[in-house]
């Protein structure tokens, strides 16, 4: 037991930063400070601050609020405001109307007592956070950060379902019949891994529009030539095999034979292989968002958050970058590690161990 | 012999499958690309002429057709000026045969031209820039080859060390690092936090102008931290290619031989192990070619290097479709005759690979 805790040490800690970042994208709108939909409350005054950041703000009732969000439909896409933010240095309140500054101005501004929103002591001042500080609209970084956790989740499991979708078949089907049927699937193989897959993701999403969905589906599209390739040669291997001739002479179909004998022999390396491709997937998606074809704003992306603030380096604001840069970094490390470890797993050579 | 033409012949067909790929992706799924060339500016009858100009009124079957003439080293060309074929422009080398209605001749691959830059030819503006890429792969390479194979090999001597493990968890996180983001933090650190100790810019080419704009020089110190960066991902994959293929290598009856003669560890791993392990990192050439050449549109976009990687993103901004296909096609084309050498060259380093077949 301790052997194997030390073996897959680091596939451990791999499963359990995938996990965390697995929760904070199911409960993103439950744990970010702002869980406005798209954490998108921009305080163009308060662009760039610095991590730590606390201020005042009072919460002016908006002129028609909007429902209050059911609990579910707020976790899934963000609680609508009930308020709006306006961040200040100095309020008094005197006499049912309150008089006060916004931040970075000097003019002094008043608000009847009645159109704000107060908490539970009584207090119209509402502090706020912001642990991470805010990015170049003001909007609070960590809350960013903790949303776009969702897109590399959705993209890894779109991609790498399109590509069994489409690799798996192929490649059963190439690896067990051989002959045109193979050479056509290798031929497709060849000529799709010809062109590099940050090329054909940005040809695909040329003609199919910009936008997240389309990057998922391309992402998909290229994904597929690796599962197919791994299969076709496992299934080759397995082919030769005397529990798989001992079928083929019981009379069996090919369906049932493909189902039953070389399917689950398949499925190793096809998980290592969707591990890989997970990653694969995340890197490939913030690429696209670097360069501006991934999400369209207001969606967050950590791809998106490094593109909108690397000119802030020069200004000695790092942090900007270095936040959406770790996590992508982490995850994708975690994945990668994720799969190394099952790959040590199912190798025999290295059961022994 | 046979055998050779099987393959050559197989080449050019998936080399077809690119380029009509290509072709579909382009030039059948977007919109109306008179409308992309023209902006704003499109009343009814430009639109018309670019479409004639251009072909994009022909039915899909014919522009296609059109098209692989155009790509094709030997080809006919109309002498009417006015045709979608017209032989003016082409990059002719040698004309067959002349004919009143138009020429039979070989030419380099014509890749159109440009939508935006004033119908400049896609072949020159590809030109111009694809050297730089040349010399920036090329650097990258060599250093990731170095770097990679001394790694692999270190780390496969005593596996389960803290070194092997340590080099291990340091190359797979080179393969975890987005290229974008690598080339940030060096560019940062080392082109502007730390550059009065480095000495290094944080962007620029390889030809500069100098300071008074009146002669051109080769700024060899803007290489360096491109060529980095670049080298990084394929260093991380040649490293775990090198280890994994070494460790195998050791296990070999020959090398116990080795052992037994009483060799020092360097000359069994330097003479005995190691040109038996390259074989892997060779054969997956077009893998680690493959991730670094899209890593160079990030690193060449964020250095500010003038080629390829640099062209398509500007390309892709300005949506002058002509242009990406053409860096698209020259980049499949490299990769598709990457792999053919790839299969030569390991059937001659491993003489399995022949009695197979």
């Amino acid at each position: 037991m301790k052997r194997i805790l030390q073996t897959y040490s680091l596939g451990i800690v791999a499963i359990g930063v995938i996990f965390t970042f697995a929760f904070m994208a199911v409960f993103a709108y439950g744990v970010s400070p702002d869980n406005s939909p798209y954490a998108n409350q921009m305080h163009i005054q308060l662009a760039t601050q610095p991590p730590g950041t606390q201020i005042s703000v009072l919460h002016k009732k908006l002129a028609s609020p909007s429902e209050k969000t059911g609990l579910l439909q707020g976790l899934q896409s963000g609680f609508s405001l009930e308020y709006e933010e306006i961040p200040v240095t100095i309020a008094e309140k005197d006499s049912g109307i309150i008089r006060y500054e916004v931040i970075g101005s000097t003019l002094s501004k008043s608000i009847s007592a009645n159109d704000v929103i107060y908490d539970k002591s009584g207090n119209y001042l509402h502090s706020r956070v912001f642990h991470l500080g805010t990015d170049r609209y003001g909007r609070d970084l960590l809350s960013r950060l903790i949303v776009a956790s969702r897109v590399s989740f959705v993209i890894g499991f779109i991609a790498v379902g399109i590509s069994l979708l489409i690799g798996l078949p192929l490649g059963l089907l190439a690896g067990f019949y051989g002959g045109w049927i193979d050479r056509i699937v290798m031929w497709l193989v060849n000529v799709v891994w010809s062109i590099p897959g940050l090329l054909l993701v940005i040809a695909l999403t040329l003609a199919l529009g910009k936008g997240i969905f389309q990057v998922f589906i391309a992402i998909g599209l290229t994904m597929w030539v690796e599962v197919a390739r791994i299969v076709r040669g496992q299934v080759k291997s397995l082919r030769e095999r005397p529990y798989v001739e001992v079928a083929k002479m019981m009379g069996f179909s090919s369906g049932k034979i493909i189902w039953g004998q070389i399917l689950p022999g398949v499925l190793h390396p096809v998980i290592v292989v969707s591990a890989a491709n997970f990653a694969t997937a995340i890197l490939l998606e913030s690429g696209l968002s670097f360069l501006g074809y991934g999400a369209q704003p207001p969606l967050p992306t950590w791809g998106g958050m490094v593109k909108d603030h690397w000119p802030y380096l020069l200004m000695g604001k790092a942090y900007l970058v270095l936040w959406p840069g770790l996590c992508i970094l982490l995850l994708v490390l975690s994945f990668m590690m994720l799969g190394n470890s099952m790959r040590d797993f199912t190798d025999p050579r290295k059961k022994s161990l | 012999m046979r055998k050779n033409l099987k393959n050559t012949t197989y080449t050019f067909s998936v080399l077809l499958g690119v380029v009509s790929l290509v072709f579909f992706l382009f030039t059948v799924l977007p919109g109306d690309p008179a409308r992309m060339m023209l902006d704003q500016r499109e009343d009814s009858e430009t639109l018309e002429a670019v479409r004639k100009k251009h072909g994009f009124n022909l039915p899909i079957y014919q522009q296609y057709l059109w098209f692989l003439n155009d790509l094709s080293p030997i080809g006919w060309h109309s002498s009417d000026p006015e045709h979608v074929s017209a032989h003016q422009n082409r990059p002719v080398l040698v004309v067959f045969y002349k004919a009143s209605s138009g020429h039979f001749l070989l030419k380099w691959p014509h890749l159109r031209e440009s939508f935006q830059q004033q119908g400049q030819r896609v072949n020159s503006i590809i030109g111009r820039v694809l050297p730089n890429t040349i010399i920036l792969a090329l650097a990258a390479m060599t250093l990731a080859l170095i770097l990679g194979i001394t790694l692999g090999v270190i780390s496969s001597i005593r596996p389960g060390s803290i070194l092997d493990h340590t080099i291990t968890l340091v190359s797979t996180l080179g393969m975890s690092v987005p290229s974008f983001l690598s080339a940030i933090a060096i560019a940062y650190l080392f082109g502007f936090l730390w550059s009065s100790y480095t000495g290094l810019p944080m962007n620029g080419t390889l030809v500069e102008w100098d300071d008074w704009g009146e002669s051109k020089r080769i700024a060899w110190e803007n290489l360096i931290l491109p060529a980095f960066t670049l080298g990084i991902r394929p260093l991380a994959v040649i490293t775990q290619l090198t280890r994994s293929s070494m460790l195998e290598v050791w296990q070999q009856d020959y090398m116990r031989t080795a052992r037994a003669k009483g060799l020092t560890l360097r000359q069994q791993a330097l003479r005995h192990a190691l040109p038996n392990a390259l074989n892997p990192v060779i054969t997956s050439a077009s893998g680690w070619l493959a991730s670094m050449l899209a890593g160079a549109v990030f690193v060449e976009y964020i250095f500010g290097w003038n080629g390829l990687g640099k062209l398509i993103v500007e390309a892709l901004d300005t949506l002058d479709l002509p242009v990406v296909m053409g860096c698209v096609l020259i980049i499949a084309t490299f990769f598709v005759f990457i792999n053919f050498a790839v299969d030569i060259i390991h059937a001659k380093l491993d003489p399995r690979i022949k009695e197979k077949q």
